[in-house]
């Protein structure tokens, strides 16, 4: 569509998310140093040897920068994924299903809306042993509610519209009214839960890393190395800044591409 | 139209019943009665109106006519094939026989699909190929054919509407039924949706169910014409009987409580109007009589000035096609 119109926190956002993901890609073929400990002094500040510095196990900062990019982006997907992927049709259902049924669903909703991600996640790490990968299908679950409010939300908006009763009229069923109407018309909604949920699941990573249920010492983390930087922070405060800079550049980067996103989506604004 | 033909539309000892949500844990729930013992038959070709003001059901028995809910009570078949004990997915086969236009034209086209898509989902549920129709069916509702790549947005109230009735012809239906199709529309882009309508009822040879609060708009549309008031039908009739003489009373205070705009066009004085106006503020007991006589006399001002003319004839207002604003917005 040649009309859509790019806007500023699109190409920001885009933009950051790209660098992240660049960062992501570029650790796969070529990292300054080896992702261990260097025979190097401890806590240097950046300089020519190491742009970004080593911390205080003597490792190289921008090798574990361009490495926990990757922890990031899948950390988010995974966690935004399994929320979406049950939260948004867990929505729809509830939204389309008449009377008692709807209600209960939502109602399960709320239970697992007042059970904290991080206990959840504690419980899954302590069920099915750590990593991030368990950790982040557990915050991912406890995301599901935000998605299956917003999806329901937006989704009753739709269904009661006159252009869902001529679907009816036209002989379409439930399924195909959702898939045909309803999912392409929450898309923006869930967009922009995605991109805030994105962000949660990013910091939620560091807090559970720090709680040593989250990524395990010695694989890479923003998170990680936020909070071992932490006993260090009044005398190398790069340690701290450093990876602080990387994860709000990567969470304000997926909340700008969100709302870009949603605006270069919807065909209302299209060529205004 | 014989006596032994199946009708179009019967409805008979039809009641729909809403329970509102109850307002405590112990009490009962409310029941509105929505529709109260309708009992109707239209007949095949015939263009049947259905009046009354907002809340008095006739939303609701159209809805229950065109299978999208259904009666508490009573039976509704169309051309002789139940639907009232039909659960919506048994209903695929009335989709070809009956369809829909609605009232909102921003509302009934899903704002992201192309023209093209939304005229083909009636064919797309029924699964009859698509072919050359959409363009055939743009042209036949007077769009030009590159509005089938567009999306709705970018059409104009009167143009939506056009595209609404290309969607019901799609399937090649029997019946339409308009629920107040032009009651959102700009006065002056009414006219054409009404020709248009009244055009592809012709054309196709439909029957036609045309819901409005609108008596004036009814009267140019129907040969028959349904008064509801409060879930009941309390008055039926040809359209002529039922504008010249009413015989129920609240047909007659309807009548008498709408700006007759189709009247004053179609030759009756403005002072001739404002009188009657002041007739039924008068009978409803209306206090403002100085504002009454003030209409009055700008109505008596506007005939001085329009003397000679005498008015538009209706049949003219009918016919004469505009056309819609032409091309796209945006």
């Amino acid at each position: 569509m040649s009309g859509r119109r790019i806007n500023a926190p699109l190409v920001v956002g885009g933009l950051l998310v790209l660098l992240v993901v660049i960062m992501a890609l570029v650790s796969y073929v070529w990292t300054p140093y080896e992702f261990k400990f260097l025979p190097v002094p401890k806590e240097q500040p950046p300089n020519a040897e190491h742009w970004l510095g080593t911390d205080r196990s003597a490792r190289d900062v921008l090798t574990q920068i361009l490495l926990g990019a990757r922890t990031t982006l899948f950390v988010g997907v995974v966690a935004v994924g399994v929320a979406a992927l049950i939260g948004v049709p867990v929505g729809i259902l509830a939204a389309m299903s008449p009377g008692r049924f709807g209600q209960l669903i939502m109602r399960g909703n709320d239970i697992l809306l007042a059970f904290p991600a991080l206990l959840l996640a504690i419980m899954f790490s302590t069920l099915y042993g750590g990593g991030t990968t368990i950790a982040m299908i557990a915050i991912g679950i406890a995301t599901i509610p935000a998605f299956a409010r917003i999806t329901r939300s937006g989704a009753l908006q739709v269904i009661n519209t006159e252009y869902v009763a001529a679907s009816r009229v036209a002989g379409h069923g439930p399924l195909a009214i959702a898939w045909k109407h309803v999912l392409p018309n929450v898309t923006g909604l869930v967009i922009v839960q995605a991109s805030v949920s994105f962000a949660i699941a990013i910091l939620a990573e560091a807090a559970l890393s720090y709680l040593g249920l989250g990524t395990p010492t010695g694989e890479p983390s923003w998170g990680r190395m936020l909070l071992e930087s932490q006993n260090v922070l009044h005398r190398s405060p790069h340690l701290a800044i450093i990876p602080g800079a990387a994860i709000a550049v990567a969470v304000l980067g997926f909340n700008l591409f969100g709302d870009g996103l949603r605006d270069y989506l919807d065909p209302k604004l299209e060529g205004r | 139209m014989s006596e032994t033909q199946t009708p179009a539309i019967s409805l008979r000892g039809v009641n729909r019943e809403f329970r509102r949500p109850r307002t405590s844990l112990t009490g009962t729930p409310a029941v509105v009665h929505a529709v109260r013992d309708v009992s109707l038959d239209i007949q095949p070709g015939e263009r049947f109106g259905l009046v009354g003001e907002s809340g008095s059901g006739k939303s609701t028995l159209l809805k229950m006519i065109s299978g999208l809910d259904r009666p508490t009570s009573g039976e509704i078949h169309i051309e002789g094939q139940p639907i009232h004990d039909r659960s919506v997915r048994k209903l695929r086969w009335l989709r070809r026989r009956l369809q829909l236009v609605f009232q909102d034209p921003m509302g009934s086209l899903d704002p992201r699909m192309r023209i093209r898509e939304i005229i083909a989902e009636p064919l797309a549920a029924q699964g009859i190929p698509r072919g050359d129709k959409i363009n055939e069916l743009l042209e036949r509702v007077g769009m030009s054919t590159d509005a089938a790549r567009r999306f709705p947005h970018q059409f104009s109230g009167g143009q939506r509407q056009r595209i609404s009735v290309a969607r019901a012809l799609a399937p090649d239906p029997h019946i339409l039924v308009a629920d107040e199709p032009v009651s959102a529309l700009d006065v002056s882009v009414r006219a054409q949706v009404l020709n248009l309508i009244d055009e592809v009822v012709d054309g196709f040879d439909l029957t036609l169910v045309f819901v409005s609060h609108d008596l004036s708009v009814v009267r140019h549309v129907c040969d028959r014409v349904a008064v509801m008031r409060a879930g009941e039908i309390v008055e039926v009739g040809t359209t002529e009987q039922l504008y010249e003489d009413p015989q129920h009373a609240y047909t007659q205070q309807l009548l008498a409580s709408v700006p007759r705009l189709s009247e004053a066009l179609a030759g009756a004085s403005a002072a001739q109007l404002a009188a009657r106006t002041r007739a039924a503020l008068a009978g409803s007991g209306a206090q403002d009589e100085a504002d009454v006589a003030a209409l009055a006399e700008e109505g008596a001002r506007a005939d001085a000035g329009a003397a000679g003319g005498g008015g538009v004839p209706a049949e003219d207002i009918r016919h004469d096609r505009h056309e819609d604003e032409g091309g796209t917005i945006g």
